[in-house]
């Protein structure tokens, strides 16, 4: 071998021009190869919210990530937050603009990505998802739309308007949509969309970071409150607003003063809330306002309520039950799928103070609540924790995408 | 069994000649090594010098393009009939491609780095067009991290069906945990693309508020001047260094996949590095290390650390947990076998 060293420009240029001449022959001879990983898009509008399917999505990107996938986010821009960002193994895009703007965005986006990806995941029933899972279907791609939220489907199928209009059509089309609960899958078929089409899956918890705490770990958490270990503590946490119904519960405290009643969470009717524990002269309540670490009060707590008038699928009694406390919750959809009476807790007609109090008087002295929260946790391995539920979602991709005809194949064919 | 090339740009120190000399002495197939252009003895990595792999050098000159490789890999592919080439850095991937091509060999190449520190490793526009090209149209493509596989995917530089994933490995055995130093330790080359003067500052913002501690920094390259750093240059064991750490701090802006940090993370000593890149799949923030955006936030978090004694062990522990659960060579070496044989 030679010792070589470009001397001038001219040389130099002809070395690349080489180079390039015989990097030709790369186009030919491609071996073929079998795809191994899916490559999803997941449309999740508002993802800085972090509310509770906002977290959900987030979560189950990073699993499909961990199980091998490559996953990317598209989600429309609120608030001072980068537009491209690795996150856990996936990518988040954030698109700017509003309205017409965006939903041009959002064409370009896709369309100029098309090749990049495999399948879409639509997550709730707004303007950003719908009009996503419809370009989605225009370049060919089989959609999923998942429906977290009781009547966001049924407002769209009953209201005249021109936009309504639009998007029931978008949605009829659609060929997989997922309902986290029963009661969702019901309000679907009710919308008209054929049952063959909907796949219930519901929502996860990570078991492994919910989980039952040590005695140890309970008292020293016990103690930062100055709660003695024979108190029965009762937690509720949720985002304090009417649907929620904690006014009922706060009723049905002033029945029954045993115990101590903790409620987490802020939100619009944090100081209605406050003026009428107060009016109604409640003692040991406790209001601890918007946590960040809900972990540490489900742990340190005995006892799960949760008097709700209305869900999609509740996460934080699926998170309560995680951490083995027994719940007593209203009897609504959603929340019968994963809790039955007797088994987990105690289930009360949704409104009613007074079955409400009677139910938690049960439960103080009862001692079934060992039984209860073997119970919830056993529920929560079983069914619903991460690792299953992203099982899945992985099985209905693969039947997505086998069971997918193009548009235009469909249309040769009939 | 098969014959099996591994083609790299230079044997000298760094990320992507530690992984070739994992995977080449843990296979089980046949594996000879061939570098486009010959190190000086004293820069190679320590493994190559004295290892039972044959080596060959396809140049003796220091130019990665020199017109003599081409045909000298040709000839050498087809004299040892290897079944497979499998490129490992850049410039290897644009040649090697060539070459199998030429002489009807499946190829697969591992791009190593987020798009984003490109201009650090091709800086010429021919070689970026002829590098994108080759990745497109490599049989398969391997990439150290899911970051960086969703970053060529969506960039259209690679189709998602010939994407491949496999987590790079740690030796678990040799870095045990165990030690407990007082001082800070940062691993890497001192090269434009590691961000120096980040180090320099985070390590003045550290001597502001803990003034006396040690701020040790390993790794080959020309240091600049500094008061507050103590360079020891080049380390041959590299376990010496991180025997004496407290805490390992990474101020690298692009990161494929740190080895530094899984090195630091088997040995359990808590990794505090900056929130980009594959950074957020090798360190669980708050978990196994502390996850960072600015150089203020890197010193407040080493601080913190450095002055709980209790977060550290626990920290420490759960990343050789997590090392042990995902970042193997035994598992590294199975899944690049997996991928071998898809192609043979």
């Amino acid at each position: 071998m030679s010792y070589y060293k470009a001397t001038n420009r001219v040389e130099k240029l002809q070395k690349i021009l080489q180079l390039f001449r015989l990097f030709a022959v790369t186009r030919k001879n491609r071996k073929k190869v079998q795809s191994k990983m899916y490559s999803v898009f997941m449309v999740i509008p508002e993802l800085d919210r972090l509310g509770g399917y906002e977290k959900q999505g987030l979560q189950l990107a990073g699993a499909l990530a961990q199980s091998g996938n490559l996953v990317s986010i598209i989600s429309d821009r609120t608030g001072n937050f980068p537009p491209r960002e690795f996150r856990n193994g996936f990518l988040i895009h954030r698109l700017g603009g509003f309205k017409l703007l965006l939903f041009f965005r959002l064409i370009v986006f896709l369309a100029s990505r098309r090749r990049t990806f495999q399948l879409m995941h639509v997550h709730g029933v707004t303007g950003f998802s719908v009009i996503a899972a419809w370009i989605g279907r225009m370049l060919g791609k089989p959609v999923c739309l998942k429906a977290a939220t009781r009547d966001d489907l049924r407002n769209v199928f009953s209201s005249r308007g021109l936009k309504s209009r639009l998007y029931r059509r978008i949605l009829k089309n659609i060929p997989n949509m997922i309902a986290v609960s029963e009661e969702l899958g019901q309000e679907m078929q009710s919308c008209g969309i054929p049952p063959a089409r909907i796949t219930r899956i519901p929502n996860f918890v990570n078991s492994v970071k919910f989980t039952v705490p040590s005695p140890d770990r309970k008292q020293i958490l016990r103690r930062k409150h100055g709660v003695s270990d024979s108190t029965v503590v009762f937690l509720c946490l949720c985002r304090l607003e009417k649907r929620k119904g904690v006014e009922f519960l706060l009723q049905a405290w002033k029945e029954y003063p045993g115990g101590v009643l903790w409620i987490v969470g802020g939100g619009p009717e944090e100081e209605n809330l406050k003026e009428l524990a107060e009016h109604l002269k409640l003692s040991q309540v406790v209001f601890f306002g918007t946590q960040l670490a809900p972990l540490d009060y489900y742990q340190a707590a005995d006892v799960f309520v949760f008097p709700s008038t209305k869900e999609g699928f509740p996460n934080v009694l699926l998170e309560a039950m995680s951490c083995g406390l027994p719940c007593i919750s209203s009897a609504i959809g959603g929340v019968t799928d994963l809790l039955l009476q007797d088994l987990q807790g105690l289930l009360v007609p949704p409104g009613d103070p007074l079955a409400l109090s009677e139910a938690m008087r049960k439960a103080h002295s009862s001692p079934d609540r060992k039984r209860w929260s073997a119970g919830a946790r056993m529920t929560v391995e079983e069914n619903y924790d991460i690792s299953r539920i992203t099982a899945a979602y992985l099985n209905l991709y693969s039947r997505a995408v086998e069971g997918h005809i193009r548009p235009s194949q469909a249309g040769n064919e009939s | 069994m098969a014959r099996i090339l591994h083609l790299i740009s230079q044997l000298g120190e760094g990320g992507a000649q530690r992984q070739l000399s994992l995977v080449a002495s843990q296979s089980i197939h046949e594996v000879e090594i061939a570098s486009l252009i010959a190190s000086p003895e004293e820069e190679l990595f320590p493994f190559f010098r004295n290892c039972s792999i044959p080596l060959h050098y396809l140049s003796h000159s220091s130019d990665f393009y020199a017109p003599e490789i081409l045909p000298a890999l040709k000839k050498l592919i087809m004299d040892r009939s290897y079944s497979l080439i499998h490129c490992w850095m850049n410039q290897s991937i644009i040649q090697g491609l060539v070459a199998a091509r030429l002489s009807g060999i499946p190829c697969l190449s591992s791009p190593r780095n987020v798009l984003e520190s490109l201009d650090y490793y091709t800086a010429r526009f021919w070689e970026k067009r002829l590098f994108r090209k080759s990745v497109q149209r490599s049989d398969l493509v391997v990439f150290p991290s899911f970051t960086v596989a969703i970053d060529f995917v969506d960039s259209g530089w690679v189709e998602p069906a010939r994407t491949r994933v496999v987590y790079n490995g740690v030796d678990e055995i040799e870095f045990q945990p165990g030690f407990s130093g007082e001082a800070i330790v940062a691993v890497g080359r001192i090269a434009a693309e590691k961000a120096p003067e980040d180090l320099e500052e985070t390590a003045q913002q550290i001597h502001k508020q803990m003034p006396g501690i040690r701020f040790i920094v390993a790794g080959g390259g020309n240091p600049p001047p500094s008061k507050s750093i103590e360079f020891v240059g080049r380390v041959d064991d590299i376990r010496q260094i991180l025997r004496q750490a407290a805490v390992v701090i990474h101020t690298s802006r692009f990161e494929g996949m740190s080895n530094a940090l899984l090195e630091a993370q088997s040995m359990g000593i808590p990794v505090i590095a900056r929130r980009n890149g594959a950074n957020t799949e090798t360190v669980v923030d708050g978990v196994t290390g502390i996850l960072a955006d600015t150089n203020d936030e890197l010193a407040r978090a080493c601080v913190a650390l450095l002055t709980d004694q209790e977060m550290r062990n626990q920290m420490g522990a759960m990343a050789r947990k997590r090392i042990l659960s995902g970042f193997t060579i035994a598992g590294q070496v199975k899944k690049n076998e997996a991928l071998y044989n898809e192609l043979l």
